[in-house]
């Protein structure tokens, strides 16, 4: 499949009319959760084009307190109806005591928040009746009680829930630089067989008072080359999965936001030589 | 871990959590300020989308140091963002530094209004044909099922025209200063903003209460000359504003 770019509403009218080459689009889940109007009439008419992924951003899968049942509700109607190939949802926490947060809050990765993640994981899928693919977040700071990698904890939870993993490589990288580690050292661990899509996306950077990158996930510029070189390393030794390329604030004309898309194919094209064509510079790692 | 991780989130004077990594270093405090500022930051751009015109009347400045005030005193219960904010007219009305604009509740009722029709139920419309064939006596007793998206906004300000001339940048005509109330609603694909003529809006209150068109008609201030009920009820079928028809019989 071809790579894929978020669906985003100055581009609706284009792509209904012209219909540009495009593997698939990904939108938000609770932007479509209203009753009715253009939202609805455009993705409705887009997804008899193309397929689609429809990303949650709001299920609080790693908040301690219990799935909202209403939400998953919204969110189940709207798979129900839109029957995307993918669903998503983030492993951090968005809600507490009733309010709504309105980001991606991280977890610390304990025996017990993995009790907690796999439970509400196993109720989302059997209350949506399908499989869920799980974000690993951009995360800022880190927990001192965590006793568990990330890239362990998302395996666990992975083995234990059958979901699977959509990694985003530049989450990985945002992560990593902000938390001094290397991106590479988190990739070669991560559990790449259970992998089912890529979100790749541009980050801000800003430094911190002792001067080092305090880097910023805003889904706002290109793709890194860090990042670029991150996924190459990954798609070479990862089973094939679609890749997004994400784009949600100061969102681009068209050329440009599937200029990256084309990018990623690019990419795999390269790595995935046909058979008996050898390419051993690309066989390695990630650098 | 949680309650104090978003206690610190929604007030910047609240200490993090003292389970954060390195907590006392100045690079965990600096980035947790990045979860504070998504927080205010996100929300103030979700209301931007929804209140675009409210914002540029009083400049991105005010705008966003009012949606601070706002956001500390209602912030979201749903993750359903599209549906955020409906409380911002009547915060506006109250609030005091924006009293120096005083339409400004009002358009931002009117831009809260045009986001429910924009979200509203899809439906069908009657065209006015289905008027035909109907007694004098019969129409007098009949009842509308008002459009699911249709919004009325009543203002002593000229809102809608206050809105239309603000809705780009550049635009800005000439206003004559009357009370206007506003028909917002999406007969289509697309909202709509009509300024309606004196009368309408009691009459479309009245129908939407589910009067029928005589007891709706009487509800119109007798102060208002030339208002003719099946003019009105033409008129609102014309423009898609009616999905049914009932009788009251």
């Amino acid at each position: 499949m071809q790579s894929g770019v978020s669906l985003k509403a100055q581009h609706y009218r284009m792509v209904l009319d012209s219909r540009p080459a495009a593997g698939f689009f990904e939108v938000h889940a609770e932007n479509f959760m209203g009753a009715g109007g253009p939202p609805h009439r455009y993705l409705e008419a887009i997804r008899g084009h193309y397929p689609l992924s429809i990303h949650g951003v709001g299920l609080n899968i790693g908040g301690s307190q219990p799935l909202d049942r209403s939400h998953l509700q919204r969110l189940k109607d709207l798979l129900d109806r839109y029957q995307p190939e993918l669903f998503s949802e983030h492993l951090a926490w968005s809600s507490h005591g009733g309010l709504f947060l309105n980001d991606l809050l991280p977890l610390p990765y304990t025996r017990s928040t993995l009790e907690l993640v796999c439970n509400h994981i196993d109720e989302t899928q059997a209350f949506l009746g399908r499989r869920m693919l799980l974000e690993n977040p951009s995360t800022y700071v880190t927990f001192a009680e965590s006793t568990l990698t990330e890239e362990e904890f998302i395996g666990e939870i992975a083995k234990r829930t059958g979901c699977g993993l959509l990694l985003d490589i530049n989450n990985a990288y945002v992560s990593s630089v902000n938390q001094r580690r290397e991106p590479t050292q988190y990739l070669d661990r991560y559990p790449l067989e259970h992998v089912e899509q890529f979100h790749l996306a541009g980050f801000a950077e800003t430094r911190d008072p002792d001067g080092e990158r305090l880097l910023i996930d805003t889904h706002g510029d290109q793709v890194h080359v860090d990042v670029w070189q991150l996924y190459a390393g990954v798609v070479s030794r990862a089973p094939a999965a679609p890749t997004l390329i994400e784009w949600d604030n100061d969102v681009p004309e068209w050329p440009t936001l599937i200029a990256e898309a084309r990018k990623a194919d690019a990419i795999i094209a390269s790595v995935q030589s046909p058979p008996g064509a050898a390419e051993p510079a690309r066989a390695g790692g990630a650098r | 871990m949680e309650a104090r991780f978003a206690a610190a989130v929604l007030d910047r004077d609240a200490p993090m959590p003292a389970s954060i990594a390195d907590c006392s270093a100045p690079r965990a405090e600096r980035a947790f300020e990045v979860y504070r500022n998504n927080y205010r930051v996100n929300l103030q751009e979700a209301l931007r989308v929804t209140y675009p015109v409210t914002a540029r009347l009083v400049g991105d400045e005010f705008f966003a140091a009012m949606i601070n005030v706002f956001v500390t005193a209602h912030p979201p219960r749903s993750p359903v963002l599209i549906e955020y904010g409906g409380e911002l007219p009547g915060f506006i009305s109250q609030f005091e530094p924006a009293a120096t604009v005083p339409y400004l509740a009002d358009v931002a009722r009117l831009e809260a209004a045009w986001n429910d029709a924009y979200h509203a139920p899809e439906s069908g419309c009657l065209l006015p044909a289905a008027l035909a064939g109907l007694t004098a006596e019969s129409l007098a007793l009949t009842g509308a099922v008002l459009h699911p998206s249709v919004q009325l906004v009543r203002s002593s300000f000229p809102v809608a025209s206050i809105w239309e001339s603000h809705r780009s940048p550049s635009q800005g005509t000439a206003l004559s200063w009357v009370a206007e109330d506003a028909l917002v609603w999406r007969p289509d694909s697309e909202v709509l903003v009509l300024a309606l003529k004196p009368g309408y809006a009691a009459f479309v209150m009245a129908l939407q209460e589910g009067l029928c068109v005589a007891d709706a008609a009487g509800t119109v201030s007798q102060d208002i000359g030339g208002f003719d009920a099946g003019d009105a009820l033409v008129s609102l079928l014309s423009w898609g504003a009616i999905a049914s028809l009932t009788t009251t019989d």
